[in-house]
């Protein structure tokens, strides 16, 4: 019985929950470091929109909504 | 271009209108009735005084200057709000349980309620976002000047959108000094504006996108749309640090920005607001935001080349003969504006009140029957009027030149000084006020010289020295490395690198090291609340909270507790408590000043210090025990119950067991007594004599079989049987069995066959495998129901010897079939006449105590299987 917090056992639906909060922190800011925007940086557009835009804009999209579903499933995990 | 009055006419209804609106939500949360305040989506919207007329105006205008880089002044913000629950609920709480009122009296009372940390806040607080302030009001006036052209030049709206805002905030920011209370009216008011903003520029972006299809005007920097939106879109060359330093600067300022901390953290109604605002105020970023490009493009391609962008948000309606909608765009800048200016002078009055002016104020006698609270809210109001008159001042000794559309970056580096104690006091158990008091001097300094001072002009010669010591020749000059990168970074190192080594150097007070474990374990402390230990007369403490807070309040106080206010020592919990209602008029600091003077009960000694630390340290400990041990009592509890159960349930088949024991023993029993009386009622014939004895001899022996076969299971079940396992052969004993069978099977007119082939050896006990297997014959035959073969197989399956015995009877009824191997199950059968019914339990044990097993393989009306398996040669043990 190792590594379960004293007074408060974690269920393991929750730890994942945490894990993917915890993942989605590191990942959010990886994902606009300089290296990453510049490999996003191509020469092609989507309908007229350069393509780093458009990740920019789908990337912090996808950050908004993992963010909303991660802390909807913990609050209705309390 | 647009007549004047229409303008003024509308943006001063606009003015109106937010005084209605604040002053009916303070009517209606006087009497209780301000639900949607309640509401996550209020929090969310106040939040979003973010958004000021930097973002509304200058957002374009540094995409299309800068490209794609504008972006990050929103990401930085979402990107901390990922990792929101990191440190939000922890500022929240610990803001709620110190009775927080501002972020310099949050840090304040991180360490150690030291007064200089305060004032250092409040120092740096008011150096950036004064020209921040300044910003804001000369966006409006230029909004207003590009709408109605020279004409404007008269009016001096900055003025008098100061003087609305001066009124608005001193009625409805500083009417009470109540602890419980909030400002309601600001924050609904604050929630209308963020939608104002939102909706006007959305409008206005939508209109842009309908713009784009129709291509260039003469004369416009760009040809078509496309390319416009390339160099919108485009990457800074060599951007990469600033794009890295921006990100972090925004990131810091959502918490860090007097405003925002207001906001966020000591306005915040309900810790589970943050979690929905953690989603939905990076959305609301992220389309105001998206709105930007479509102008950018379509000003790019619409507007002459020459057009200012900063005011493409307005050109570009005007220029396209949408009245309506450059009217809008000028109420979205001036809610964004006016939203950031009320907010903000707040805040900054409440810092200046309480950490500059109050504890000056403090020591004097009090007569007013509210104490202090009306000197303090009287100090806010005109700290309200000197802030906003400063920024008036600055906005128009700047008079639009560059040095003040940069200052939005400057603020953002300098309220990021307070990051490090900020961050560090919620998790750095160690950090202590000499830390925290350098690095913010130490951080401030450099960015006064780096930033703040070189955008003015002034001091330039100080920068240019330290590039030149700091950076390789090659980065040093103008071209080098970007001066924003420069001066954020160097003021943080430094801010950083002090603020550790010092609190690792020196050591903080015991209140330092009370309020850290109070912050750093804010979410996991049960118990009592760890307090200094004091004590102070009753009397003392109410004078001294009268003269602060005045009569009502003090009152109040010592009732919630049910305090007489008589000469009795009050307990170092109630001084506590006492000394945080005084901290909301005075702050912290001169708060703990005070109370300490009152406070004369026991010294402070460096023992008492380590009693009290270890004492919470102590509590904190047994609560984790009680943790570990209230899962490990939850833990043996079930272990008990289910230990309980299997007693239960063996109780219950041992009361079965006698009863059975003693029906079996009955029938016997009842024939020899029956026939003894026979017997003994008088003379028979000598044929009749010998039935009877025949008869109760053999029922006798099937009472001592009985027994005997009761004693053999309690031994086995017991594991006391004795076993003699040696090399065997399984086909040998099947065979053995077989004819030992043999004469009872014929007697049945059953026929037994046997199908063996080669040998199969095995470890095991000869004579108990015979058993089992002569057990299971004679069962067979008894019951193969009128068909006339046993069939007899040894085999071996799955590297396990196999003696199986099949009969042709009508099967096992399903009834019986759970209990078939427990006691007595035999005699549930109709057909069990005779059988005692312990012949498969004894067998099961048998082959259990042998290391392998019996089970039933099949049964049904074409006949039933049992297979007695064994595994083949390993040794066996016991």
């Amino acid at each position: 019985m190792n590594a379960e917090e004293p007074g408060e056992p974690t269920p393991p639906a929750s730890r994942a929950r945490s894990d993917g909060r915890t993942l989605l922190a590191i990942a959010g800011p990886v994902l606009f470091t300089p290296p990453a925007m510049a490999l996003a940086d191509r020469d092609f557009s989507v309908s007229g929109v350069p393509a780093v835009v458009v990740y920019v804009f789908l990337a912090w999209f996808v950050g908004i909504l993992l963010t909303r579903w991660l802390a909807r499933s913990r609050r209705e995990g309390r | 271009m647009l007549g004047a009055g229409h303008v003024l006419t509308v943006g001063g209804g606009y003015l109106a209108l937010l005084f209605i609106i604040a002053f009916l939500t303070d009517r209606l949360a006087a009497a209780g009735r301000a639900r949607f305040l309640m509401s996550p989506v209020v929090y969310t919207l106040s939040l979003a005084v973010y958004c000021t007329s930097w973002t509304f105006y200058g957002a374009v205008g540094t995409a299309v200057r800068s490209g794609l880089e504008f972006v990050t002044i929103y990401i930085g913000p979402t990107l901390a709000l990922m990792a929101w629950w990191l440190f939000l609920p922890k500022l929240v709480r610990v803001a709620k349980a110190q009775r927080v009122t501002s972020i310099a009296d949050f840090l304040s009372a991180r360490y150690g309620k030291s007064r200089p940390v305060a004032v250092l806040v409040t120092f740096i607080a008011i150096a950036s976002i004064t020209p921040y302030i300044a910003l804001q009001l000369l966006a409006v006036s230029l909004s207003f000047t590009a709408l109605v052209g020279e004409a404007g030049d008269g009016a001096d709206t900055a003025f008098w959108v100061a003087v609305a805002m001066v009124f608005f905030v001193c009625m409805f920011g500083t009417r009470r000094l109540n602890a419980d209370e909030s400002q309601p009216g600001i924050v609904a008011a604050i929630a209308f504006e963020s939608i104002v903003k939102m909706a006007a520029l959305l409008a206005i972006s939508l209109f842009a996108v309908l713009l784009l299809p129709r291509g260039a005007t003469p004369g416009a920097a760009f040809e078509d749309w496309h390319r416009a939106l390339a160099a919108v879109g485009s990457m800074r060359p060599d951007g990469e640090m600033r794009w890295l330093v921006l990100n972090a600067l925004s990131a810091a300022a959502i918490v860090c920005l007097p405003r925002q901390f207001q906001v966020a953290v000591v306005e915040n109604r309900s810790e589970s607001h943050v979690a929905v605002a953690s989603w939905l105020f990076p959305l609301y970023l992220f389309l105001m935001t998206l709105g930007v490009l479509p102008i950018a493009a379509a000003g790019l391609t619409g507007l002459p080349a020459g057009a200012e962008p900063d005011l493409f948000v307005l050109s570009l309606p005007l220029a396209h003969g949408s009245d309506v909608l450059a009217i809008a765009a000028f109420i979205g800048g001036l809610s964004a504006a006016t939203s950031m200016v009320i907010v903000a002078s707040l805040a900054l009055a409440v810092m200046i009140s309480n950490h500059l002016v109050a504890p000056e104020l403090a020591d004097r006698p009090g007569r007013s029957p509210t104490g202090l609270t009306s000197a303090v809210l009287f100090t806010r109001r005109v700290a309200i009027a000197t802030v906003l008159g400063l920024g008036y001042l600055y906005s128009r000794a700047s008079g639009g030149d560059a040095g003040l559309a940069s200052i939005g970056l400057i603020a953002f580096a300098g309220v990021a000084q307070f990051a490090p104690a900020l961050i560090g006091g919620i998790f750095w158990r160690n950090a202590n006020r000499f830390g925290a008091t350098a690095g913010l001097g130490a951080g401030a300094v450099v960015w006064l010289f780096t930033l703040l001072l070189p955008s003015f002009g002034v001091a330039t010669g100080i920068v240019a020295m330290l590039r030149h010591v700091l950076l390789p020749e090659a980065l040093a000059g103008a071209d080098g490395v970007d001066p924003l990168v420069f001066g954020a970074s160097l003021s943080l190192a430094v801010n950083l690198f002090l603020y550790a080594v010092v609190s690792l150097a020196t050591k903080g007070e015991v209140i330092d090291e009370l309020q850290a474990t109070l912050f750093v374990d804010a979410l996991h402390r049960g118990g009592p609340e760890p307090t200094l230990r004091r004590s102070a007369q009753r009397r003392d403490l109410y004078r001294l909270a009268q003269r602060i807070l005045g009569p009502v309040r003090a009152h109040a106080i010592f009732q919630e507790k049910g305090f007489a206010v008589d000469e009795q020592p009050a307990d170092s919990a109630f001084v506590a408590h006492v000394e945080r209602e005084i901290g909301y008029a005075v702050g912290a600091a001169s708060a703990h000043t005070l109370v300490a003077r009152v406070a004369t009960g026991e010294p402070l000694s460096v023992d008492a210090a380590i009693t009290l630390l270890r004492e919470t340290q102590d509590a904190m400990a047994a609560a984790r025990a009680l943790g570990v041990r209230s899962v490990e009592l939850e833990r043996t509890a079930a272990e008990l119950r289910s230990a309980n159960a299997a007693l239960t349930d063996l109780l219950t088949e041992k009361d079965d067991f006698l009863s059975r024991v003693s029906h079996e023993m009955r029938t016997p029993l009842t024939a020899i007594r029956s026939f003894a009386e026979l017997l003994a009622e008088g003379p028979h014939d000598a044929v009749r004599q010998a039935r009877f004895i025949a008869i109760i001899s053999s029922e006798a022996e099937r009472l001592t079989r009985l027994l005997d076969d009761i004693l053999d299971l309690g031994r086995l079940e017991a594991g006391m049987a004795p076993m003699h396992p040696e090399p065997i052969d399984v086909t040998a004993v099947a065979r053995a069995s077989v004819m030992a069978m043999e004469g009872f099977a014929e007697r049945s007119g059953v026929r037994l066959r046997l199908e063996a082939g080669a040998p199969v050896p095995a470890h095991a006990d000869a004579d108990r495998l015979k058993q089992v297997v002569v057990n299971l014959i004679s069962n067979a035959v008894k019951f193969s129901g009128g068909a006339d073969e046993v069939v007899v197989e040894v085999a071996v399956e799955e590297g396990l010897a196999t003696i199986r015995v099949r009969d042709g009877g009508r099967g096992i009824s399903e009834a019986i079939r759970p209990r078939l191997f427990t006691k007595f199950a035999g005699s549930f059968d109709q057909d069990n006449r005779n059988g005692a019914g312990l012949g498969l339990a004894i067998s099961r044990q048998i082959m259990a105590g042998l290391g392998g097993d019996l089970v039933l393989e099949d049964t049904g009306p074409q006949g039933t299987t049992f297979a007695a398996r064994l595994p083949r040669d390993a040794a066996i043990a016991a």
